[in-house]
C-alpha cells in the first residue's frame, strides 16, 4: 500500500500545469512517435460550455509526430485516432491521422483518453488494431486520496 | 504425544545445527564482503522475465505433479500487467510456459498485477491474479481474475472463468483493486477467499464456490474489519488453530497495526487480539503494518512493517489470546539481513523463515529460539545498486524512470514461496525475475516432524486443514 | 494596496471590542451562537488528520451578537417599489431574525425583506437612494452593473467612506441601461451577501419591444448559504474565512428562501431575469421535468441583449452575473428549476453527478393568456446593438492594452493543508462547482490567502496597479487565469462604473456579443474584454468571490479626461 500511496503522490506530482494540452506517448511500439492534444473550451455565450448536467464540453485538436508509413508495422493502411472513456466503456472514432494535418474533435465526457491505433482502413469505424500513441486528459490522472498517507493517520480512540 | 514431540523437536535441533553451520560461515563472508550466497543455498534456475519492476508477487502449486508457478506482473507503465507460468517441472530448467497480459494493457496505469494465488476446488485447479489498477485506467475497480489452470502444461488452456470487482467503500467506489487475495480451506469446508481492498478499512471474505457459479454478489461472504483505525488491510494470513478449533485471521493494517481475529464463523469475524507497538503515534512507521504470518501453531507471528531498516519483528501473541493484556506492544525478538534495508514478504516453515528480502532477496533464518532468531542462508537474487527502488519520485509513466530507480530500498525480491513436498523455494525478484533454490538440508516441510501442527500457507485442498473436527467439512471436498 | 481593505478590516474590529467591552472579554465567546464554534459541515470524506480540531486563526464573528433574536423583526419576503423619475427612496440595512431550513439566526436585510427590494425603473431615470445602516457592521451599497456617478457607486475607500452603524448617505441611481441589475453591501462582501443584503433593481427598456413578449416576468435572485444545525457558520472578524475557494453555501436559495414555487400555463413562455447573488458558487440551471427539459432561449447578459438570441441547454451563471432567459414550458406537469453540475470530488479524485433543485414551475393545462409561442421560437437579433458595436469594431484584433495574470501567493496555512494543496495538482477543473474541500477551506482566512490581480506589464499587483484611462476610450483588456499556483479557481471579474464586451476566449473569437460588467475567467483560461470607458471616475476591478475580494483581489483604475 505504500508503495501504491507514492505512485499516488507522483502522479499528482508529475501531472502537467497546462490544463489545456496533454501529451500523446508511445506505447512502445514505435519509438519517437509522439503527440499533443489541445483542449479549448467548446464556444458558449457563458465562456464556460457545459451540457445540461454539467459536463464541461471541449474543442480538442490532435497533433502527432513521428509515426512510420502504416505498412511498415504490418498489415496497416492508416492510423486512426480514437477517443475513449478510461474505463474503455465508451469508444469513439475521432479520425484519420495523415501527418502533420491535426484531427479535430468534441467531447463532455469528464474524463477520457485518446488512442491512436494502426488498423486495415482508413474507414475503420471500431478499434482492432495496436495501440500506438496513448494520452490521458488532465481530469483522468486523478487518483482518490482514500489511501493516501494523508488519510491513513487516524489515531485509535484510546 | 509428548514423546515425539520430543523426538521430533530433538531431531529437528540436531538437524538446524546442521544447516546452520554453513549459514554463519557464509554469513561471516558476507559480513566482511557482500557475497552473492551462503554455501548451503544452491541454485537451480533463473529465469529473467522482461523489465525492471514488472515482478511481484509468486505462488507455488504444491502438487509434485503440478510443478507450476505463478509470477504475478505489474506496472502499467511497461504494457505488461498480468502474471507469468513458470514451469519447474525440472527445476533446474525452469521455463515460461505462459505471459499472460491483461487486454489493452497499454492503456492501463498504475502497479497491474500484485499478488496471486492458487485454489482447489471439485477436481480442479485454479489461479486466483489479483490487481491494483489506478483511476484513469480501464478495470480501475478489477480486484482479480480468475482462471481456470486445470489444462496446464498447455498453456492454451488457461482460461479466464471470473473476475472480482473490488466491493464498494462506506463512502464511494474507490478504484484500487486487491492488494493481496489468500484462498483458504476453511475448517467448514467451504473454500474461501479473504482480499484486501483499498477501497475500505476491512478484508472481504468470498465463498469461491458460490462465485463461480456466477453469484451477483460474487459470493460476498462478509468482511473483518480494521479495528480502531481508518486504515487498510495489506497482507495477511488464515491459519487453523488445531489447539483452540479455531480459523484464524492474521492481517497487517496501515496504519494501525496487526490484528487477529476469529473467522471460525466467517460470518462473523471476532478480535482475539492486536499487536499495536504505540497507541499514541499511529501515525508513526510502526503503524504501517504490512504481512504477518504465524507460526504453525499460532503462538507467534512474524511481522513486517514497510519502511527502511525495519526488522522482521516477532510477537508472542500468548498474553493477548489469553487475555491478559488489551493489545501486544512489544516484540520478544526481531531479524535483519542488513541493517540499511528491508525485507519483504515471508514464508514460515518452522523453525524457518523464508524471506524475500527485498535488496537482500533470498534470505532465511530460524526462529526456533523466538527471542535469538539465527541466520541459515542467503542468496542475492538482485544485483543492482542499493537504494535504487520505487519510490515517490518515480514516474510511473515513463519508461526510462523504470530503469533508473530514484532511492529507495523497494527493489530486489519481492515474493517467496516455498514447495512443502521437496522443499523448493522461489523467488520472484522486482528487477532480475524468476529464482529457484534448494537449502541443504531441507527437502520438505511438514510440521509434525517438528512437533507441529502441519500448517502453513499451502493449504490440504482436499483433506482441509490440520486438526479440524472431521466431518464438519464436507461440503467443497 | 491595503488602502479598500484597511476600512473593511478596521471598522469590524471595533465592533467586537465594543461587544466585549459591553459584555466582559471572557463573555464575548458565550454570547457567540453555538455556530461560531462549530466547524464545516463536511462532505463524505474523512478531514485530513492533521485538520482535526484545527479551526480558523480568526476570531469568530456571528452577526447581531448581544442583540436578542426574539427582539428582532422576522425577514420579510420581498417587496417591490416602483420608481418614477426623481423619486427618493428610503433603504436601510437592519437585523432581521431569519429562518433557512429549520434554522432561525439573526441575518441583515434591506427595508426587512430577504432579498431587498425589487426596485422598478424606467431606463434613464434617476433614482435616490437614502441608505441608512443599522446593522453591527459598516456598509455601503453598490449598484451592480449600473453605470451611474462615481460618487455613488458605493465603493469603500475609494468613491465613499463606508457608511458606520447608525449613519446615512444618499446615493444617486442613474440608469443608463435596460435590464436587470443589483444592489448590494460593498464592505464585508463575504458576511453581507450570505446574510441578506441584496436586493435586485429592474430597468425597464425604453423600446417596448426590448424583450420578446411574454406571459409573465419573474425576476430571480439565485444564493447559497452555509448552515450547520444552528445557523451560518460563523464569520471571521479581523479576516475571512473560507478564503480558498470563497464561502459555498449548502443550502441554495431562490430570492432568500430554499424553495421557490411558479405557476404558468401549459406553452406559456415565462422571461426569466436571473442573478447570482452568491459569494463563490457558479451554477448550471436548467428547468427538468419527466417530460424533458424545458428550452430555454438566451436573450440578455448583464447590460444588455445578445447580438442574436440562442436556444441554450442550461443557463451558466457566475457569482454577481445576470442573464435574461426565456423558457417555454410546453406540457402540463411540474418543471423543476434545477442546479446540475459535475462537482470534482478532490479526496475521491472522481467527478460526482450533483443535482440540486431550487424550485418548481407548476405547469397547468390553461394557458394563461396569448400565446408566444411563434416569438419564442424566433430568434432575434439586436440591430441596435450591431449598430451600437460597430463603432467599437476596429478595436476587436489589436493588441491588448493590459494584461492581467489571476493569481494567489498562500502561505501559513496548517501544513497538511499547505502538502494537500501542493500535491492535489492533477487535474484544475476550468470552474469548481462545489466545494471539494471544504474542511481547508474553512480553515484558509485571508491572512494566509492573497488572491492577486497581477500587472502584467508593470509586475505591480492590485491596489498598487494605478491605471489612467481617458474618457471614451475603447480599452482592451487581456485576463489570463493562471493554473500555476497552488490553488488555482475561476473568477468572476467584475468592472465598476463600465461596461465591456467578451472578445475571445482561449483564442478563438466570440461571434455573439452583449454588453457585460461580469466576466467567469474559467482556470487556464485567456479572456480579452473590451472596455467601453466612457464613465469618468475612479472605479474598482475585482473578482467578485466575496473571500477574494477580501483576500485583495482588487485594483483601482480612473477614468478621466483624455
Amino acid at each position: 500500500m505504500r508503495l501504491r500511496a507514492a505512485l499516488v503522490a507522483a502522479l499528482v506530482v508529475a501531472a502537467p500545469s497546462d490544463p489545456h494540452r496533454f501529451a500523446l506517448t508511445s506505447t512502445g511500439r514505435v519509438k519517437g512517435a509522439s503527440g499533443v492534444v489541445r483542449l479549448v473550451p467548446a464556444s458558449s455565450p457563458f465562456g464556460v460550455a457545459v451540457t445540461a448536467d454539467g459536463h464541461t464540453t471541449y474543442d480538442l485538436t490532435l497533433t502527432v509526430a513521428g509515426l512510420p508509413d502504416p505498412p511498415s508495422l504490418g498489415a496497416f493502411t492508416a492510423y486512426i485516432a480514437w477517443i475513449a472513456t478510461p474505463d474503455l466503456g465508451s469508444v469513439e472514432r475521432l479520425g484519420a491521422i495523415a501527418q502533420g494535418r491535426p484531427v479535430a474533435g468534441r467531447t463532455s465526457w469528464n474524463k477520457f483518453v485518446i488512442v491512436v491505433t494502426a488498423e486495415a482502413s482508413t474507414r475503420a469505424e471500431k478499434r482492432r488494431g495496436p495501440s500506438l500513441l496513448v494520452g490521458r486528459s488532465p481530469s483522468a490522472t486523478m487518483q482518490s486520496f482514500a489511501d493516501h498517507p494523508f488519510y491513513n493517520t487516524g489515531a485509535p480512540p484510546f | 504425544m509428548h514423546h515425539r514431540a520430543i523426538i521430533a523437536g530433538l531431531s529437528a535441533t540436531l538437524g538446524l545445527r546442521a544447516i546452520g553451520a554453513g549459514a554463519q560461515q557464509a554469513r561471516a563472508a558476507h559480513d566482511a564482503a557482500p557475497a552473492s550466497s551462503s554455501a548451503n543455498v544452491h541454485l537451480m534456475a533463473h529465469v529473467p522475465l522482461g523489465h525492471p519492476f514488472t515482478v511481484s508477487g509468486i505462488e507455488m502449486e504444491q502438487e509434485l505433479s503440478r510443478p507450476y508457478v505463478y509470477v504475478s506482473r505489474m506496472l502499467g507503465a511497461t504494457n505488461s500487467a498480468g502474471f507469468s507460468i513458470v514451469s519447474v517441472k525440472d527445476p533446474a530448467h525452469a521455463k515460461v510456459l505462459l505471459d499472460w497480459t491483461i487486454p489493452d494493457a497499454e492503456l492501463h496505469v498504475g502497479y497491474g498485477g500484485m499478488e496471486g494465488k492458487y485454489f482447489k476446488l471439485h477436481g480442479r485447479y485454479y489461479y486466483v491474479q489479483c490487481f491494483q489498477f489506478n483511476q484513469g485506467s480501464p478495470d480501475a475497480d478489477l480486484g482479480a481474475i480468475v482462471f481456470d489452470v486445470t489444462g496446464l502444461p498447455d498453456a492454451s488452456k488457461v482460461r479466464e472463468v471470473g473476475r472480482f470487482h473490488a466491493p464498494k467503500s462506506a463512502t464511494a467506489t474507490i478504484p484500487g483493486g486487491f492488494h493481496n487475495v489468500f484462498p483458504y480451506k476453511h475448517s467448514d469446508g467451504r473454500a474461501l477467499m479473504f482480499a484486501t481492498t483499498l477501497s475500505g478499512t476491512y478484508a472481504t471474505i468470498f465463498d469461491l464456490e458460490h462465485f463461480l457459479r456466477g453469484d451477483a454478489d460474487q459470493g460476498f461472504v462478509s468482511r473483518v474489519p480494521v479495528p480502531y483505525a481508518t486504515g487498510r488491510y495489506h497482507d495477511f494470513y488464515i491459519g487453523y488453530d488445531p489447539a483452540t478449533h479455531q480459523d484464524k485471521f492474521y492481517g497487517g493494517a496501515q496504519p494501525g497495526g496487526y490484528f487477529v481475529f476469529d473467522v471460525s464463523v466467517p460470518e462473523t469475524p471476532k478480535l482475539l487480539t492486536s499487536i499495536i507497538v504505540d497507541r499514541r503515534a499511529i501515525v508513526s512507521a510502526f503503524g504501517r503494518g504490512h504481512t504477518i504470518t504465524p507460526t504453525p501453531d499460532g503462538r507467534y507471528v512474524i511481522t513486517e512493517t514497510e519502511y527502511q531498516y525495519s526488522p522482521l519483528r516477532i510477537f508472542d501473541l500468548k498474553p493477548g489470546l489469553d487475555g491478559k493484556v488489551d493489545a501486544i506492544t512489544e516484540p520478544i525478538g526481531a531479524w535483519t539481513a542488513t541493517w540499511q534495508n528491508l525485507a519483504h514478504n515471508h514464508e514460515v516453515r518452522w523453525p524457518y523463515i523464508f524471506v524475500s528480502g527485498y535488496e537482500d532477496g533470498l534470505q532465511v533464518f530460524s526462529m526456533l529460539d523466538p527471542a535469538h532468531p539465527t541466520d541459515v542462508g542467503f542468496y542475492r537474487t538482485y544485483d543492482g545498486p542499493h537504494m535504487a527502488g520505487l519510490t515517490q519520485q518515480m514516474v510511473p509513466d515513463s519508461e526510462a524512470s523504470l530503469h533508473r530507480g530514484t532511492g529507495s530500498v523497494l527493489n530486489g525480491a519481492w515474493g517467496i514461496d516455498v514447495r512443502n513436498a521437496d522443499g523448493l523455494i522461489v523467488i520472484s525478484d522486482m528487477t532480475t525475475g524468476f529464482w529457484a533454490f534448494r537449502l541443504d538440508g531441507f527437502a520438505g516441510w511438514n510440521g509434525h516432524r517438528w512437533g507441529m501442527p502441519d500448517i502453513s500457507s499451502a493449504q490440504d485442498w482436499d483433506n482441509g486443514p490440520d486438526g479440524a473436527k472431521k466431518g464438519a467439512h464436507a461440503r467443497s471436498r | 494596496m491595503l488602502a479598500v481593505l484597511v476600512p473593511f478590516v478596521s471598522r469590524a474590529a471595533p465592533l467586537l471590542a465594543q461587544h466585549a467591552a459591553m459584555h466582559g472579554g471572557s463573555r464575548v465567546d458565550s454570547l457567540i451562537a453555538p455556530s461560531a464554534r462549530s466547524i464545516v459541515p463536511m462532505i463524505e470524506r474523512p478531514m485530513i488528520p492533521g485538520l482535526v480540531g484545527a479551526r480558523p486563526a480568526i476570531t469568530p464573528f456571528v452577526a447581531g451578537v448581544g442583540v436578542p433574536l426574539a427582539s428582532l423583526a422576522a425577514a420579510r419576503p420581498r417587496r417591490v417599489i416602483d420608481a418614477a423619475d426623481g423619486d427618493t427612496v428610503d433603504l436601510d440595512a437592519r437585523l432581521v431574525r431569519r429562518s433557512v431550513a429549520g434554522r432561525v439566526f439573526t441575518a441583515y436585510a434591506f427595508d426587512g425583506g430577504v432579498t431587498g427590494p425589487l426596485i422598478r425603473m424606467r431606463q434613464g431615470a434617476t433614482l435616490f437612494v437614502r441608505f441608512s445602516n443599522h446593522i453591527d457592521l459598516p456598509s455601503t451599497i453598490h449598484w451592480h452593473g449600473v453605470r451611474l456617478d462615481n460618487a455613488s457607486d458605493g465603493a469603500p475607500g475609494l468613491t465613499q467612506a463606508a457608511v458606520a452603524p447608525g449613519a446615512s448617505v444618499v446615493y444617486k441611481v442613474h440608469a443608463p441601461d435596460a435590464g436587470i441589475f443589483w444592489y448590494h453591501d460593498h464592505v464585508r462582501e463575504d458576511v453581507a451577501l450570505p446574510l441578506g443584503l441584496a436586493g435586485n433593481l429592474r430597468v425597464e427598456s425604453a423600446r417596448a419591444d426590448y424583450y420578446s413578449g411574454a406571459n409573465a416576468e419573474e425576476v430571480l435572485m439565485i444564493g447559497d448559504i452555509l448552515l450547520d444545525a444552528h445557523g451560518p457558520i460563523a464569520f471571521g472578524t479581523e479576516a475571512a474565512n473560507f478564503a480558498l475557494m470563497g464561502r459555498v453555501g449548502n443550502v441554495l436559495l431562490v430570492n432568500g428562501a430554499p424553495s421557490w414555487e411558479l405557476r404558468a400555463g401549459a406553452g406559456d413562455v415565462i422571461r426569466f431575469l436571473i442573478t447570482n447573488a452568491s459569494s463563490a458558487r457558479t451554477f448550471n440551471l436548467s428547468f427538468i421535468s419527466r417530460m424533458g427539459d424545458a428550452p430555454i432561449k438566451l436573450v440578455a447578459a448583464d447590460v444588455g441583449r445578445f447580438e442574436r438570441e440562442v436556444m441554450v441547454p442550461s443557463v451558466v451563471i457566475g457569482p454577481a452575473q445576470r442573464y435574461v432567459a426565456e423558457v417555454r414550458f410546453p406540457r402540463a406537469g411540474d418543471y423543476y428549476l434545477a442546479n446540475r453540475v459535475q462537482a470534482v470530488d478532490h479526496f475521491l479524485g472522481e467527478f460526482i453527478a450533483a443535482t440540486d433543485t431550487v424550485g418548481r414551475v407548476r405547469v397547468s393545462t390553461r394557458r394563461r393568456g396569448i400565446d408566444h409561442g411563434a416569438a419564442f421560437r424566433t430568434l432575434r437579433s439586436d440591430s441596435a446593438l450591431e449598430t451600437e458595436l460597430a463603432r467599437f469594431r476596429p478595436h476587436f484584433d489589436r493588441a491588448p492594452d493590459h494584461e492581467l495574470a489571476l493569481t494567489t501567493e498562500i502561505a501559513g496555512l496548517p501544513i497538511p493543508v499547505m502538502q494537500f494543496l501542493s500535491i492535489d495538482t492533477a487535474f484544475r477543473a476550468p470552474i469548481e462547482w462545489t466545494d471539494g474541500m471544504s474542511d481547508m477551506n474553512w480553515l484558509a482566512t485571508t491572512r494566509e490567502v492573497r488572491w492577486i490581480l497581477r500587472d502584467q506589464a508593470t509586475g505591480e499587483e492590485n491596489m498598487d496597479i494605478q491605471w489612467r484611462i481617458g474618457r471614451g476610450d475603447v480599452v482592451k483588456i487581456r485576463l489570463f487565469n493562471d493554473p500555476r499556483s497552488l490553488h488555482p479557481m475561476s473568477h468572476p471579474i467584475h468592472i465598476h462604473g463600465q461596461r465591456f464586451l467578451v472578445l475571445a476566449r482561449d483564442g478563438v473569437r466570440n461571434d455573439n456579443l452583449a454588453w457585460k460588467d461580469t466576466e467567469i475567467v474559467p482556470v487556464g483560461s485567456t479572456v480579452d474584454i473590451l472596455v467601453d470607458a466612457s464613465n469618468p471616475g475612479r472605479w474598482m476591478l475585482h473578482c467578485h468571490i466575496a473571500e477574494h475580494l477580501q483576500a485583495g483581489m482588487m485594483m483601482p483604475f480612473t477614468v478621466g479626461a483624455r
